[in-house]
């Protein structure tokens, strides 16, 4: 065997540990942009969105029909300890929903009043970006923040991430908690939840596929004094009734500073 | 030479451990005879999204597939390889014309030992549980 001297011996470890760094850098540069893509930040085809009106959802009949229809849509339990509440669209203190616009002068009745609050749809959502398996991800054609329960784990990283509180967590069998019919069937044939999964509001995924409206809009809608509480549209689209509300009214979104970018709107 | 007895006991005890999980299975399966489950199959239907023999080897299999296709990528629509097209929807499919799941998924399953975890959320045709 071909004996080598030290002085060559080093220089050829010196270059192999050289070489492999670089190579390593460049890998981690190479994965870390391939990984940005996929958490589906940034640019959407179209984006989904909504706009409720503080003024007629002040209203309690209004409120509690987007509310129960929203749970018999999605088969959602009605847990009353609030440590295990499930909520998709509910209801919030005003000081609570906006704590940047309260200051100490406003009056009770503004502070305590009630908002209509869900999950806002983000533009930049940080829940999508700390999903450790991609169960929640943001539809690129639509801008719809979904949930597959297929693959959640469990972790609750995106209900820490939330800054809205708009995720709840299936502490136990939820299916006990579900209404059900004279005959024990469920209202819908939406597939309840199982323990151990979070969920949240899917601005009605599996009726827009149908080409409905979200229920909780169909069903302010239909009520006498609740036309147009909640309008529902595509801000890609220059026509749609969201964006002439948007562009003639002066709407607000919850914690802007965040940087979230929500598209639940607020006229106020 | 006295061991003997205690030798054969022992090996005796260690041949009934190991053959446990072939006896016991077969012990467990001893109230039927054995033979593959009946299946009720639907009535008014002619032919599933695929043949029998198909569905029977790769139903998990296309099921796996439809929920991926639905749910991450919005796919709705299964065009099955004799050109029809279906839904991709476990519930408005698939119980559309199995409706009873008991006499025909559940009790193949029950057979098979394999326990699929789909019933724990998805629901009936009309909303049973």
């Amino acid at each position: 065997m071909e004996k080598k001297s030290r002085r060559t011996f080093l220089k050829e470890t010196a270059g192999a540990a050289l070489g492999l760094s670089c190579g390593g850098s460049i890998l981690t540069a190479a994965c870390t942009t391939s990984g940005e893509g996929s958490h589906g930040e940034g640019s959407v085809e179209s984006q989904w969105a909504m706009v409720i009106d503080t003024e007629k959802a002040r209203n309690p009949a209004v409120r509690e029909a987007c509310m129960e229809a929203c749970v018999r849509e999605h088969n959602v339990p009605r847990i009353d300890d609030p440590a295990e509440k499930i909520d998709w669209i509910w209801e919030e203190e005003y000081q609570h929903v906006f704590p940047d616009q309260v200051h100490d002068h406003l009056p009770d009745s503004v502070k305590e009043a009630p908002v209509l609050v869900l999950c806002n749809h983000c533009t930049n959502p940080p829940c999508v970006r700390v999903c450790p398996t991609q169960a929640t991800w943001k539809r690129e054609e639509d801008g719809i923040v979904m949930m597959d329960m297929h693959r959640c784990i469990g972790c609750r990283y995106c209900m820490a991430a939330c800054p809205y509180g708009s995720r709840s967590f299936n502490w136990r069998d939820p299916r006990q908690f579900v209404d059900t019919d004279a005959q024990g069937n469920f209202h819908s044939e939406y597939p309840t939840r199982t323990r151990g999964v979070v969920e949240k509001c899917n601005f009605c995924a599996e009726r827009l596929r149908d080409g409905l409206a979200p229920a909780c809009v169909e069903a302010v809608n239909q009520l006498p004094g609740g036309e147009g509480a909640l309008t529902f549209g595509d801000l890609s689209d220059p026509a749609s009734e969201v964006n002439r509300i948007l562009s003639s009214q002066r709407t607000i979104t919850r914690r802007v500073a965040l940087g979230t970018g929500p598209n639940v709107f607020y006229i106020v | 030479m006295g061991d003997k007895g205690k030798i054969l006991f022992g090996l005796s005890v260690f041949v009934i451990l190991v053959t446990f999980p072939f006896w016991s299975r077969l012990a467990a399966a001893g109230d039927s005879d054995g033979s593959r489950p009946e299946l009720e199959y639907p009535a008014d239907a002619t032919a599933c999204v695929e043949d029998t023999p198909y569905m029977t080897v790769n139903h998990m299999n296309l099921l796996n597939e439809w929920r991926d296709d639905l749910v991450r990528d919005g796919n709705p629509e299964y065009i099955s390889s004799t050109g029809e097209t279906y839904l991709k929807s476990l519930t408005k499919t698939c119980l559309d014309c199995h409706e009873n799941r008991d006499d025909f998924c559940t009790s193949c399953h029950d057979y098979a030992d394999v326990q699929p975890t789909c019933w724990e959320c998805h629901t009936t045709k009309g909303g049973g549980a």
